[in-house]
């Protein structure tokens, strides 16, 4: 039993009233929350300097208040008895501050950029840790440029509590990055994302500052353009995401890979370099993204390597259109939680849809683009599925969306819908204008989304956090 | 004889007889049975948990008798497990006072059970996510250490961060 108590009281640690875990303790399970490799400690130390010495400064006051209580405390821990009185003090209210820093960074995890920006200014303490969240992942990139497939979430809006949003800190433009670029917070980041098409002198200088300032971050190389698409060749073991345009040549050859998770494939014209290549050695993917406008056979691609039954949780085909059916020769359907369909061809395989979503058991969130597409066919197809993230994007008529038709979508999904977006109908033909516009016109759709956050209730709808309806909707 | 029980004893020394599968929720405890009976158990163990009160331990207890038959999938994308809801029965469940709140949250990560844990701390950020730092300070009942001019310098410090 002694044996017992002794484990259960070693793991204590930092939980405890009774308990003072020493500040480098405190440091280090601090970074290790937010980051696995917490190299540069000390760098990292020296750098937060500031806002921990203003901590420390209250927490000196706290104590000294209750400088008394401390003492009997400490007194009664040495000869490790149990008194009322330790009860007592161990029985202090736990407030949101009580929790060890650790704790108040795994909570800080689901908050984005804007709320970070909130939690620096409630108090010291916070804004020590809400500087780490906040700089812990940044995501730069240039405004101007983001047409980028998959990066349509990107966006510093309020409510936006996407997984992206959430992870990355975004940096908009080269012109916030210059208002970052030599503070001391840099040192707290941990993974970069830079997202650039067409490289310049900003762009440069923001890689090689990051490279050689902070060694040991991550950098993803989110970037069509031939100047950081060959930088992230040289980092393969270091990144986690490969972006691969079909216009270059590359060597696709590479060795074995554990650290990549997500590939974006890119480019319409018929590349040097097959990038399907890569997929069989990379052993950590489980997102793949296909953006090509000309590849008219994408799977016959996949066949020809022998890649089949490949375990993904998210696929993204962005091709003039593919046989649904087929699909589950190359993936293995029911692994697949995320789907993201745009053909680029007139078709609107219905009853394809339907067929493969019954076999993608797990799938929660889905985005489909096709040319007039019917909203509550394309529902219909997934009535059994518990779904999340709904995104339907429709080329070609306009059609109308109603109040009723966007409760009748949700019927059954109230409670699990996080986002919902649907656009009714853009006359470009361009998927890449219409994540132009979801950027470009997000102001005057959040007002759009107030008025309408009153005809979906919270109470209905309890976890909706992101609403987006494109295009004229409504009369609200 | 009946399958034997995990009695687990909170800080104030209440006994809380539960079955193996239950107490196993608990990846401490599962892991303390495990290397203390490498045959399995055959007879009620006890366990004393020393930071944790009976009014909370009831709670988790509770938390783990719910969840004893779920899979909790950890093979999952981090990102895509963050972005999730917290799952109605849970959210039902952690309808408690902020301090019951805190207190599970404290318990889930000492007794190492992360989907409690998770879930925890997801209710909390739902309390901080689109207040504004006063809101925040009534919401916790904190109050500002800063200064006029320490709180101007963040709010410009905060500028990239906000602009679109």
């Amino acid at each position: 039993m002694s044996r017992l108590l002794h484990i259960l009281r070693g793991r204590s640690s930092g939980n405890s009233l009774s308990e003072k875990p020493n500040p480098q303790d405190q440091l280090t399970s601090m970074v290790g929350a937010l980051n696995e490799r917490p190299s540069q400690l000390s760098t990292i130390k020296d750098q937060l300097s500031a806002p921990a010495g203003s901590f420390n400064l209250e927490s000196e006051k706290a104590d000294s208040e209750s400088k008394s209580d401390v003492a009997t405390l400490i007194d009664l821990e040495n000869k490790e008895v149990q008194t009322t009185e330790k009860k007592k003090v161990i029985s202090d209210p736990t407030t949101l501050l009580s929790l060890p820093e650790e704790l108040l960074l795994a909570i800080f995890v689901h908050l984005n950029q804007i709320d970070a920006c909130q939690i620096r200014l409630v108090n010291k303490k916070l804004y020590k840790l809400g500087t780490i969240k906040l700089f812990n992942s940044i995501f730069v990139y240039n405004p101007e440029e983001l047409a980028i497939a998959s990066y349509n979430q990107v966006s510093k809006a309020r409510y936006n509590y996407l997984a992206f949003s959430t992870r990355y800190t975004i940096i908009n433009g080269f012109n916030d990055f210059v208002r970052v670029r030599g503070t001391k917070e840099l040192s707290l980041v941990r993974n970069v994302v830079i997202c650039i098409r067409s490289p310049n002198d900003h762009s440069n200088d923001c890689y090689n500052y990051l490279v050689e300032k902070c060694p040991w971050i991550k950098v993803d190389v989110a970037s069509w353009s031939s100047d950081l698409f060959d930088k992230q060749f040289t980092r393969l073991d270091n990144i986690t995401q490969l972006r691969v345009c079909k216009t270059f040549r590359f060597k696709t050859d590479i060795t074995d890979n554990y650290s990549i998770k997500q590939l974006f494939i890119s480019g319409s014209k018929r590349g040097v370099s097959d990038p399907v290549a890569l997929i069989p050695h990379l052993k950590a993917l489980t997102w793949l993204y296909i953006n090509d406008a000309k590849e008219q056979d994408i799977l016959q691609v996949f066949r020809s390597k022998k890649i089949s039954k490949l375990k993904l949780s998210m696929l993204g085909l962005h091709v003039p259109q593919v046989p649904l059916k087929k699909l589950g020769d190359v993936f293995t359907l029911n692994e697949i939680f995320s789907l993201e369909l745009h053909f680029y061809n007139n078709v609107t395989p219905y009853d394809d849809l339907k067929w493969l979503a019954s076999q993608m058991t797990k799938l929660r969130d889905i985005h489909i683009n096709w040319k007039d597409l019917s909203f509550e066919r394309i529902i219909a197809s997934f009535a059994g599925h518990t779904l999340h993230q709904i995104r339907l994007y429709s080329r070609g008529n306009e059609q109308e969306i109603t109040e009723e038709q966007i409760a009748r979508l949700l019927t059954g999904r109230e409670r699990t819908v996080t986002y919902l977006s649907l656009d009714s109908g853009l006359s470009s033909l361009s998927g890449m204008c219409s994540y132009y516009r979801l950027y470009k016109s997000h102001t005057k759709a959040k007002h759009s989304v107030q008025n309408l956050r009153k005809k979906l209730p919270r109470k209905q709808y309890p976890n909706l956090m992101d609403l987006g309806i494109y295009h004229h909707v409504y009369a609200l | 004889m009946s399958t034997p029980k995990v009695i687990i004893i909170s800080s104030d020394d209440e006994k809380f007889p539960v079955e193996q599968k239950v107490a196993e929720k608990s990846i401490l405890i599962k892991n303390m049975i495990n290397d203390l009976n490498p045959d399995g158990l055959e007879e009620d163990f006890e366990i004393p948990t020393p930071n944790v009160r009976s009014n909370v331990l009831s709670k988790v207890l509770e938390w783990c008798e719910h969840h004893k038959n779920t899979v909790f999938a950890d093979d999952e994308d981090e990102d895509v497990k963050k972005s999730l809801p917290v799952e109605e029965w849970d959210k039902n469940f952690l309808k408690v006072d902020q301090e019951m709140l805190y207190e599970i949250i404290l318990a889930a990560n000492y007794l190492n059970i992360k989907p409690l844990l998770e879930s925890g701390c997801k209710m909390v950020a739902e309390m901080i996510k689109g207040k504004s730092p006063e809101e925040l300070r009534r919401t916790f009942n904190i109050v500002s250490d800063f200064s006029p001019e320490e709180e101007a310098a963040i709010r410009r410090e905060n500028e990239w961060a906000e602009d679109r």
